[in-house]
């Protein structure tokens, strides 16, 4: 008991140590490579993470051992008498096992995943930077290149001592596989940095696809195989994962070494293999070969339908005619070389603006998420934007290739050069009342002899003019002016609509009056002429007995005055107060 | 047997292959080489192919692109002479004329790149200072001095650039030109509120067009209501004197006995409802009341 507590206390230790010390170190690699640009380092310092973490969960599950051996030696040297014992040995047993089965591989199922994120995220962050940063001979870089050296030697020493202690120490093969798998990559990054250093920047950059390609192996064999232990794994009393590509790899004799753990892993044989026996007697004539049929294909060269090329040989341009589509024969690389363009594609790049938005809506007043070349006007008081698409192709490929590094940028340099010479000279209604066609004709053809002056070897096949207009700070303005015509035109039309109504409606009124007049002028008429005839009829029958129809007449119309009205009759003898007579004259009312 | 010969034949076709790296290299077409040995410049090689030269640490191969190169300058904020803040960027085209040079006092394009753009802002600013800000931007023609302000700076970087780095610089190009920040706040507040001007006065023109054409119709509707008026009495006047006529003659035939018709109309007409009446007693018809033979008597 006091055995295996003692042994296992000092993994223990070791462990913990272990993930403090290579977290450290992980850290301060990641920061060096960071500090000095260096690509390989930082995938080291990654690694040497990864390292930390698995020491840290392997620290885990001997705790959890030491506690579970513990448990049980007190099962073994004592009665089952307390039940409380009983059940917390059983609880310990329990949360070792779910702990071996589940929690250690998917720790370690995270952690590689994890593993292969930062990988990307570091290839992302410098994989532009590797080959433009070839610096010259550099002290401090065969420096740090020499402790990355000195790492991978550490890293060798601990995954010794675990393959030593793996008899005593179940996990021991496995660290020692990673351990060893960090001195493989400290090594090649030692001494990527040191060529870098020494001057060969370009032997480091494929150093580091080659690192790459190992920790991403690494990675994926250990995702995989804690997969496989988390929907498979027996309850083992062990951390151990088998894993067979990382021993090859790992390995000096690789073959040997994926046989070895194969066999002991599996159980199996395939040493006796026919197939397999084979394989490993032609193993390096096969390589060889491989190496020389690949080699041999550098003397074939296939140009695509849209490209030429261009044969160097020792990297002299052999001819001014290029090597057109289809396929060519030439000395073995790295006598002859070459180099392919796309001559027949027509390419394109912005001026103004760049849209990366595959439906490309020109909206110039809504905001285009990037910002717009904005130039100055004659006036000197305002702006505008230009934007504008150049399609052009390779014309000449051996100007193209030797007059200028980037010829298409220095084309792009001239359109721009161009718009600022025409537009420093117009105003910005001019400028907008321009014929815009003419105006991208001319730019083309000003572009063209540019091209031509300067041997870009580039042909302006055309110039498209996206759009001329204001700034877009002053689309709302812009919007507001179309807004005030139209409103112009809303009042003029909403004036007409009154007036379309207005005057119909005064005809009518018009009419009526001369109708009624009409009208009027009738009936009064046709009333006279009714009195009229009357009168006559009366007069005829006056004029037969005239003071008796007099008369009558009077009479007739003394009736019709007098009827249904008050008559005050007075007697003219009668005579009140000096001969006046009072009446009382006063209307009454109802009722009175 | 045959794996030691495989095994020699692989040695000594690697060693054969190290040493030819190292005792030659490939100079392609557009590339420049300075062989140094030691660390001393020893040949510049400009032509492309096949060249020998001692292996590292004796002699070392720097590579240099000898083909013309564009570059971007910093923009520049500067004074014209008339005390006008302006922005240019400009650009430039270069290339390596004396390697070895190039070398010494550069090392690389980066290097190199950054040095130029230090002598042509210094250049631009000197320049700039001696032309009006109508010489970048006018609309009349012959104030612009655009080519004459890209020679004069080019002029002012060319030897120097010759002299001191081994670069022939080609061409100075103005890029871009523009306001600082500040300027440009209130050249889109100016352009703004020329652009509410030219609203503002749409709208004013349309109530104006609007107000003309409700003016005309008010006279229209005007001129037809008169118009209406003016024809109705007129045919009332019409139908008045066709009154007056036919009354005229009805009263010629018996003026006398039409007059007192006429009394009686009116009599007829005036009395209403609330009408009182006075008479006297021996008033007709009430004398009939007075009259000794009366009925009622």
């Amino acid at each position: 008991m006091s055995n295996i507590k003692l042994t296992n206390e000092k993994y223990s230790n070791i462990f913990l140590w272990s993930f403090v010390g290579s977290g450290v170190l992980g850290g301060l690699i990641i920061w060096i490579g960071l500090c000095y640009f260096n690509f390989s380092l930082t995938l080291v310092g990654l690694f040497q993470c990864f390292i930390a973490w698995v020491s840290l969960f392997t620290y885990f599950i001997l705790g959890f051992r030491l506690e579970y051996l513990i448990s049980k030696t007190k099962d073994i040297g004592q009665d089952i008498d307390q039940e409380e014992e009983r059940k917390k040995s059983i609880d310990i047993k329990e949360k070792f096992q779910s702990y071996t089965k589940r929690d250690y591989p998917l720790s370690l199922l995270v952690v590689s995943i994890l593993g292969l994120f930062g990988e990307k995220f570091i290839f992302d962050k410098f994989q532009y930077y590797t080959l433009s940063n070839q610096s010259s001979l550099n002290t401090l870089l065969i420096f740090i290149g020499s402790g990355a050296i000195v790492i991978s030697f550490l890293n060798l020493l601990g995954a010794n001592w675990f393959e030593e202690e793996r008899e005593r120490f179940k996990e021991g093969k496995m660290f020692s596989q990673f351990l060893r798998g960090g001195q493989r990559l400290a090594f090649l990054s030692g001494l990527a940095v040191i060529v870098k250093g020494v001057g060969f920047p370009k032997i480091e950059y494929y150093l580091v696809y080659v690192m790459l390609v190992i920790m991403g192996i690494i990675f994926l064999e250990v995702a995989f195989c804690c997969s496989l232990k988390l929907f498979f794994g027996k309850k083992e009393e062990s951390g151990t994962i088998n894993f067979y590509i990382l021993a090859a790899f790992l390995s000096a004799k690789p073959i040997t070494a994926l046989f070895d753990s194969l066999e002991e892993n599996m159980g199996v044989s395939f040493r006796s293999s026919w197939i397999i026996g084979f394989f490993r007697q032609s193993f390096l004539p096969l390589i060889l070969i491989m190496i020389l049929i690949f080699w041999g294909m550098t003397g074939f060269v296939q140009i695509q339908p849209e490209e030429q090329g261009i044969l160097y040989r020792f990297g002299k341009i052999q001819s001014r005619e290029s090597l057109l589509p289809g396929i060519h024969v030439k000395w073995l690389w790295p006598i002859e070389t070459v180099q392919k363009f796309p001559v027949y594609k027509i390419q394109s790049f912005t001026v103004g603006y760049e849209n990366n938005d595959e439906s490309r809506d020109y909206l110039w007043t809504m905001t285009h998420g990037v910002d717009e070349y904005k130039l100055l006007l004659g006036d000197g008081k305002e702006l505008v934007s230009i934007n504008m698409q150049v399609f052009y192709k390779i014309n000449d490929l051996c100007d193209y290739v030797l007059q200028f590094d980037n010829p298409v940028e220095e084309l792009k340099a001239e359109i721009y050069r161009i718009l600022l010479q025409e537009i420093v000279a117009i105003n910005l209604d001019n400028l907008l009342s321009r014929d815009r066609v003419s105006f991208a004709q001319m730019i083309a053809q000003s572009l063209q002899e540019k091209s031509d002056d300067q041997r870009l070897g580039l042909e302006v096949v055309k110039v498209a003019l996206i759009g001329i207009h204001p700034p877009i700070e002053l689309g709302k303005e812009y919007q507001d002016i179309v807004s005030a015509k139209i409103q112009k035109n809303i009042y003029s039309i909403n004036a007409k609509k009154d007036t379309e109504y207005n005057i119909p409606i005064a005809e009518r009124y018009r009419d009526q009056l001369i109708k009624k007049a009409q009208v009027d002028g009738i009936d009064r008429w046709g009333a006279v002429i009714y009195e009229v005839e009357n009168i006559r009829s009366q007069v005829q029958a006056y004029s037969s007995a005239p003071e008796f129809y007099k008369e009558w007449k009077w009479l007739e119309t003394f009736e019709k005055g007098v009827s249904n009205k008050k008559i005050y009759l007075v007697d003219e003898k009668q005579a009140i107060n000096n001969g006046e007579i009072w009446l009382d004259l006063r209307i009454r009312t109802e009722g009175e | 047997m045959n794996k030691t010969w495989i095994r020699w034949i692989l040695g000594v076709a690697l060693i054969l292959v190290i040493l030819l790296y190292g005792f030659t290299f490939v100079l392609y077409e557009g590339k420049i080489a300075v062989v140094t040995r030691f660390g001393a410049p020893r040949l510049a090689v400009e032509e492309a192919g096949l060249h020998w030269k001692l292996p590292w640490p004796f002699e070392k191969v720097f590579l240099f692109d000898g083909r013309r190169h564009y570059c971007d300058t910093s923009y520049v904020e500067t004074l014209t002479k008339d005390k006008k803040n302006v922005i240019l960027q400009t650009y430039l085209i270069w290339s390596v004329n004396d390697p070895i040079r190039f070398l010494q006092s550069t090392g690389s394009q980066e290097s190199a790149e950054l040095q130029l753009n230090s002598m042509i802002l210094n250049a631009k600013n000197g320049v700039l200072g001696k032309y009006d800000f109508s010489a970048l931007v006018s609309t009349n023609q012959d104030e612009l001095k655009l080519k004459e302000i890209e020679t004069e700076i080019l002029s002012d970087v060319k030897d120097v650039a010759l002299e001191s780095y081994g670069i022939t610089v080609h061409q100075i190009g103005l890029k871009r030109l523009g306001l600082p920040e500040a300027n440009i706040i209130y050249v889109f507040g100016q352009m703004k509120a020329e652009r509410l001007q030219y609203a503002s006065k749409f709208r004013a023109e349309g109530q104006r067009d609007a107000s003309k054409i409700r003016n005309e119709a008010d006279v229209e509707v005007a001129k037809l209501k008169a118009e209406g008026m003016s024809t109705a009495a007129k045919i009332t006047g019409e139908a008045e004197a066709e009154v007056a006529k036919i009354y005229a003659e009805a009263y010629a035939e018996n003026p006398e006995f039409y007059s007192f018709l006429r009394k009686l109309q009116s009599l007829e007409r005036i009395l209403n409802y609330n009408s009182t009446l006075i008479f006297t007693n021996d008033s007709a018809p009430f004398d009939v009341f007075s009259e000794p033979n009366g009925v009622d008597e």
